[in-house]
């Protein structure tokens, strides 16, 4: 084994990971390389120096303390719901309606502003499109106006008033082609 | 009824706990307490704020007893705990206490010692305790997660499974980080040996 091996499987080593020929064949190493041996024995000085790290006793009333602070955490968790219930419920009440009015109008002003934006057909100038085919009934009944505008009959206002439906008219007309 | 609790284990005690019995949760305090409080010490480079922060792992564990699923070891799911608050008070408080003022503190700790407990071998008490002013800023100045590792390796046995599961990171990246640990202590600790050899 050489020096780049023994590095390589050191940590390990260390761990107590190798199996019982790689750990034969590590510690040859080791016992015939200073420079291995050395590196080896500092990286095991060092993890064993970490006892040295005392800590001091813990406090007898740690786990007093401890429920202690659930409590108080209990308390605090429940006023805070207690809390938001209470704004709830105070931007609820009566009390709390004056910006309703105010609020209807800006949300009015916005929708108006928003169609005008949008050139909805809102305004008094603009006309719904018409299709063809309502064109062509409006043709239609253009041409039936005229032709009412062109009997006789229909000169005679005083007459038309006594109408009630324009079918009348060509049979008004015939009675005075009779006559 | 304590003698019984006492008896029985870390998962059954929570599961009983997630009833409602708040005795099997004073039981789990009990047992762990000293764990828990070693590593945040440790981890916090013996700061004053170790055992609150300690005792907040427990309050944690007291309101989150509904998400823990007796899966995994119970001690797992505690030192999970115990490595977030551990890393939050680090967030909160920006960084350690500088290196220096803890020396102070630390040599003001070592002169109460000596005067308050009559040692008879004041020189022994004083070496000891360079000692592990030496070994405690060797860890501090490891990286955040190194030391985390080293701490639950060393100090608290855990397997690598375990560990990868504390720290949520792979056995392979829990194997490397012990490793190059290893090697910055020894690093660290090299002039402390050089001056004994």
């Amino acid at each position: 084994m050489d020096c780049q091996k023994c590095k390589n499987l050191i940590s390990e080593y260390l761990e107590e990971n190798l199996d019982s020929s790689q750990k034969k064949l590590f510690e040859e190493h080791i016992s015939g390389c200073r420079k291995c041996e050395n590196e080896l024995n500092q990286l095991l000085d060092s993890w064993e120096l970490l006892d040295e790290y005392s800590v001091p006793e813990l406090s007898e009333d740690f786990t007093l303390k401890v429920t202690h602070k659930v409590h108080e955490q209990a308390r605090t968790n429940d006023s805070e719901q207690a809390n938001l219930w209470d704004k709830i419920v105070e931007a609820l009440t009566l009390k709390k309606v004056a910006f309703l009015p105010a609020l209807g109008s800006l949300i009015i002003l916005a929708a108006l502003g928003y169609s005008l934006l949008k050139g909805g057909s809102v305004g008094i100038n603009q006309q719904p499109e018409i299709s063809i085919s309502q064109k062509a009934q409006i043709v239609r009944d253009v041409k039936d106006e005229e032709i009412i505008r062109n009997l006789e009959i229909y000169q005679n206002v005083e007459m038309l008033e006594n109408l009630d439906v324009l079918d009348d008219l060509e049979t008004l007309e015939n009675m005075e082609e009779e006559k | 009824m304590v003698t019984e609790l006492e008896n029985l284990k870390d998962e059954e005690l929570m599961l009983q706990f997630q009833k409602g019995d708040e005795a099997c949760f004073r039981t789990l305090v009990d047992r762990h307490k000293k764990r828990v409080f070693h590593l945040t010490y440790r981890f916090l480079n013996g700061s004053p704020d170790a055992e609150d922060v300690a005792q907040e792992v427990f309050v944690k564990i007291f309101f989150s007893k509904d998400s823990y699923k007796p899966l995994a070891k119970f001690t797992t799911w505690l030192f999970t705990i115990t490595r977030n608050t551990c890393f939050q008070n680090l967030k909160k408080k920006g960084k350690l206490i500088s290196l220096n003022e803890k020396a102070d503190e630390t040599n003001s700790e070592m002169q109460s010692m000596i005067s308050d407990r009559n040692s008879e071998n004041p020189s022994e008490t004083c070496l000891d305790e360079e000692k592990r002013r030496i070994v405690a800023d060797a860890i501090a100045k490891l990286p955040e997660t190194q030391r985390m590792v080293i701490l639950l390796r060393r100090f608290e046995q855990l397997s690598y499974d375990e560990i990868a599961e504390v720290l949520g990171v792979t056995v392979q990246s829990v194997k490397s980080l012990l490793f190059r640990g290893r090697c910055s202590l020894k690093d660290l600790l090299k002039e402390y040996f050089n001056e004994n050899v």
